[in-house]
């Protein structure tokens, strides 16, 4: 039996009936259907794949652009510092609409640089004013913000060919997070692809993207001149006068001028603010006077210092063996030695540095430097002439301890002459303990820089609590109390803390003779190096203790034994008057090496007892002579100005200089190599411009919701 | 033998059966229908086959394109990258000159020049071949890419250092404007500012 074969009911089978076959066409119709939505659907695929590639290459693009104006190196133009704020469209979570930051109104945060000053920001991200009076924050802001608030159309028209999509990109908010030197912009953007003749978004691109921003000083925007120290020190830190900057045709650097500006009202005024009309400042596009509050580096690390102590170096001094007012590193390629104050006052006074490329010193100075009165700061290369010497072999850092907020320098602007006066210059109570931060900061007087126009000063001065001063006394007369040991008068008048002060024995050793006293007027006010103002119109000469007896028709009080000679520059007459001593500091090596005042002298009132008028000139005046001999005061006419020629960088609190005489200052792309290599890339300081550089990070398909 | 003797049995009982007169079997209306059935749907699988082919083409050519395009970007920004870098320096060094306007620079890029003298050496085109892909067999695609420098924002005086590249592709009777993308050197980034 073979079962299979067993057809049950076959009489009624109908053969290959209709309704098999119409399933059968059915299935077959079905399957090839299938087959054609296949094919659609591949080439849907294959559509999308170009509107992918679209919305890609759009985000792409939204990238260049904004990098590209950002990186925009066109003379004037802001936008670089754009990279260093946060901005954000109104689809940024952050924002309800477009909003660009004015970089020139954030503000680093920088506890030193507000001091404790209440409503103090912190320092401008970028300056205020442009340097390009074509542009301005609020048309680099519009510009930027089109970029933000709207969506951008990409590519241009082929001939002759169809376009089926636009491109578009749009940026949806950038934030930068980092420092003034380094940090990251984290850009997020949308690129995207509408059918020509649609509004509706056919395929999308979302990116995250990080860029890394770096802060670079150009050769032109190196600070060789530096000048404020916190937000407290405004338009009055700054008196360039006639300073001219050599090379004279191409020479490129900065002046930075650290203050924050606040309105526009300063704006293109600078120049004339900084007394600088008849200044020769590089050209256009090579520097010049920049007015920003840039953070400056902090100063070098010191190792192996020997402590020297106060020098004054007088001709006698100097000639002493084993003078340390004669210094070199010896076998060290770099040597740094600690001076408390240096004073070389007077004609034959000298103090000599001698350096070399491979012997290059740092002087710590811990209080003031007066070079003036014909002596002289001799910085030579080797053994070469006084004035040789390369500034980027020699670094003179100041260390000053006093903070000084309540009696503060100023450059004095009231006149030709430059000098310094006292914003507060308020009346002493002398108190015990002695409040040392109540006196003024520290100083640097240099009046003259050798006798011929080759001899420079030439250094790197790190001072930013301290003034640098280059002025000349109105006085044609001033005292010598060092060619000649006078056994009774060895004092010396200096300038201390930007006043007026003395040292008692220029000869001596002991901390007594080496201290500096401060002079105060008999309202007890200190009195400024050059201030033309108020009551302290006087210039301190000379000191001198009474050696003779006065002449018999003399009312001068003849109780008084020490007297200081003064010019009173409202007369144009010369002083002998009186003074009393105040100790206000123990004589001890603490105060010494931090060069506080042992004592103010104190003017007694101007009036027949205490005080002499010898007259319009003490040379040919034969009254005058016998009472300076009385006190043992012998005084040089002033006879030849000098150049003053400067070359290296000066990063001080004030820079104040005058409108007379000649004054140079080389600025020189070797030096800053130099100081660089010496010291490290961060002081390569000056005028920053920021670019956008590598692309650090590359993310797709970021939900917006984390913006 | 029994079982092959029910075997014979059951075979004359269906021969009969089939010749049974009163049995009706695949008639003539059977056949036709079955046959113009047939018909139809020989004819509908051809055509859509050949439309499937057609839209595999397609699809094939657009993907070719695409990728021509984007291996073509990949070597322009490789070229925009090395642009103005220095290898012994390490550095990019770029002058003044070439910050202002990088147009020169672009269009002497090696990946720039390709191999069909379009007359102007900011629109270059080039007919991929089938190494590229199968599907560019018979060299009939030709693609162009426009270059236009501009700066990032119109109407402003700043550096010229966005390279705006079109590319537009022509096959058959088609001439599209495929896509547009902007880009500009990294050396760019490397410009001392005028202060």
């Amino acid at each position: 039996m073979i079962p299979f074969l067993k057809l049950k009911g076959i009489e009624k089978n109908n053969g290959f009936a209709i309704p098999q076959i119409l399933i059968l066409g059915i299935g077959i119709a079905v399957s090839v259907t299938g087959l054609v939505a296949s094919s659609i659907l591949g080439l849907t695929g294959s559509r999308i794949n170009r509107q992918e590639l679209l919305a890609k290459s759009s985000a792409y693009s939204g990238i260049s652009r904004l990098r590209t104006l950002f990186n925009d190196n066109s003379r004037g133009r802001l936008f670089n510092y754009f990279w260093l704020v946060n901005n954000c469209s109104e689809e940024a979570n952050d924002c309800e609409s477009t909003n660009i930051s004015n970089p020139a109104t954030e503000y680093w945060s920088d506890n030193s640089w507000c001091d404790g000053e209440e409503n103090c920001n912190g320092r401008q991200k970028a300056p205020f004013c442009s340097s390009d009076t074509n542009y301005s924050w609020l048309s680099e802001q519009e510009i930027v913000s089109n970029l933000y608030r709207e969506s951008n159309i990409l590519g241009n028209v082929m001939a002759d060919s169809e376009k089926g999509f636009n491109q578009y990109f749009k940026i949806i908010s950038s934030k930068y997070i980092g420092t003034e030197e380094y940090g990251i912009n984290s850009i997020l953007l949308e690129g995207f692809v509408r059918p020509i003749n649609s509004s509706i978004k056919s395929a999308s691109n979302k990116l995250r993207v990080n860029i890394q921003v770096n802060g670079v000083t150009s050769e032109s925007g190196f600070g060789f001149i530096g000048v404020g120290e916190n937000n407290s020190d405004k338009l009055e830190s700054l008196y360039l006068g006639n300073l001219n900057v050599n090379p004279n045709n191409n020479s490129k650097g900065s002046i930075i001028w650290r203050i924050n500006i606040e309105n526009n009202d300063n704006c293109g005024n600078f120049v004339e603010l900084a007394k600088a009309n008849r200044a020769l400042l590089p050209s256009e596009g090579n520097g010049g006077l920049w007015v920003q509050p840039l953070a400056l580096p902090k100063q070098p690390r010191l190792k192996n210092v020997k402590d020297i102590g106060t020098l004054i170096c007088t001709s006698e001094n100097y000639s002493k063996e084993n003078t340390n007012c004669k210094l070199d590193s010896g076998d060290s390629s770099e040597k740094t030695f600690r001076i408390y104050s240096l004073f070389a006052k007077g004609p034959g006074s000298k103090f000599e540095v001698s350096t070399e490329n491979n012997k290059k010193i740092i002087l710590e100075i811990m209080g003031d430097i007066d070079i003036s009165n014909e002596g002289k700061f001799c910085h030579r290369d080797g053994l070469n002439p006084c004035g040789s010497g390369k500034p980027q072999n020699l670094t003179i850092l100041f260390k000053q301890k006093s903070e000084s907020k309540e009696n503060k320098l100023v450059c004095n602007k009231d006149s030709d002459f430059g000098g310094v006066k006292i914003n507060n210059n308020f009346s002493y109570s002398i108190t015990s303990p002695f409040n040392n931060d109540l006196l003024p900061g520290h100083t640097f007087l240099i009046d003259n820089t050798g006798e011929s126009s080759n001899e420079k000063f030439g250094a790197f001065v790190y001072g930013p609590k301290i003034t640098l001063l280059s002025t000349r006394p109105r006085s044609s007369w001033f005292q010598i109390s060092n060619e000649e040991q006078i056994a009774n008068n060895s004092g010396l008048i200096v300038i201390s803390r930007g006043v007026y002060g003395y040292i008692a024995n220029v000869s001596g050793d002991s901390i007594e003779d080496k201290i500096t006293n401060l002079i105060l007027t008999s309202d007890q006010k200190l009195i400024p190096y050059g201030s033309d103002r108020d009551l302290n119109n006087i210039e301190i000469i000379g000191v001198g203790e009474k050696i003779n007896s006065l002449p018999t028709n003399s009312q001068f009080d003849s109780s008084i034994n020490k007297v200081f000679l003064l010019f009173d520059k409202a007369t144009s007459n010369y002083h002998l008057r009186g003074f009393d001593s105040l100790n206000i500091n123990r004589f001890n090596n603490s105060n010494l090496q931090n060069a506080y005042p042992a004592s103010f002298a104190i003017l007694r009132p101007k009036n027949n007892l205490n005080d002499i008028n010898l007259g319009n000139t003490l040379s040919d005046n034969s009254y005058s002579n016998i009472l300076l001999s009385a006190f043992n005061i012998k005084v040089k006419a002033r006879e030849n100005y000098f150049d003053r020629n400067f070359s290296g960088a000066a990063w001080v609190k004030n820079l104040c200089f005058d409108n007379i005489g000649v004054k140079n200052w080389e600025f020189s792309k070797n030096f800053v190599d130099e100081l660089v290599s010496w010291h490290g890339n961060e002081f390569n300081w000056g005028v920053k411009y920021y670019r956008g550089k590598s692309i650090i990070l590359w993310d797709t398909l970021r939900d917006f919701g984390n913006n | 033998m029994v079982i092959i003797d029910n075997m014979e049995t059951n075979f004359n009982q269906i021969i009969n059966r089939v010749k049974n007169k009163n049995d009706r079997g695949f008639g003539l209306v059977d056949s036709i229908l079955s046959i113009s059935l047939l018909a139809g749907i020989i004819t509908y699988g051809v055509y859509f086959s050949s439309l499937r082919l057609n839209t595999v083409y397609s699809s094939n050519l657009i993907r070719s394109i695409n990728k021509e395009i984007e291996r073509d970007i990949e070597r322009l920004k490789l070229d925009l990258w090395s642009l103005n870098y220095d290898k012994n320096d390490k550095k990019y060094l770029v002058n003044k000159t070439d910050c202002l306007d990088f147009t020169e620079n672009i269009i002497s890029l090696p990946s720039w020049i390709t191999e069909i003298n379009s007359g102007s050496e900011f629109i270059q085109s080039w007919r991929p071949g089938a190494e590229r892909s199968k599907v560019f067999s018979g060299k009939k695609v030709l693609i162009t890419r426009e270059l236009k420098m501009s700066s990032p924002v119109e109407n402003e005086s700043l550096n010229n250092s966005i390279a705006t590249i079109s590319y537009g592709v022509e096959w058959g009777g088609n001439n599209k404007h495929w896509m547009s993308i902007d880009l500009s050197p990294e050396a760019h980034s490397w410009c001392e500012q005028f202060i």
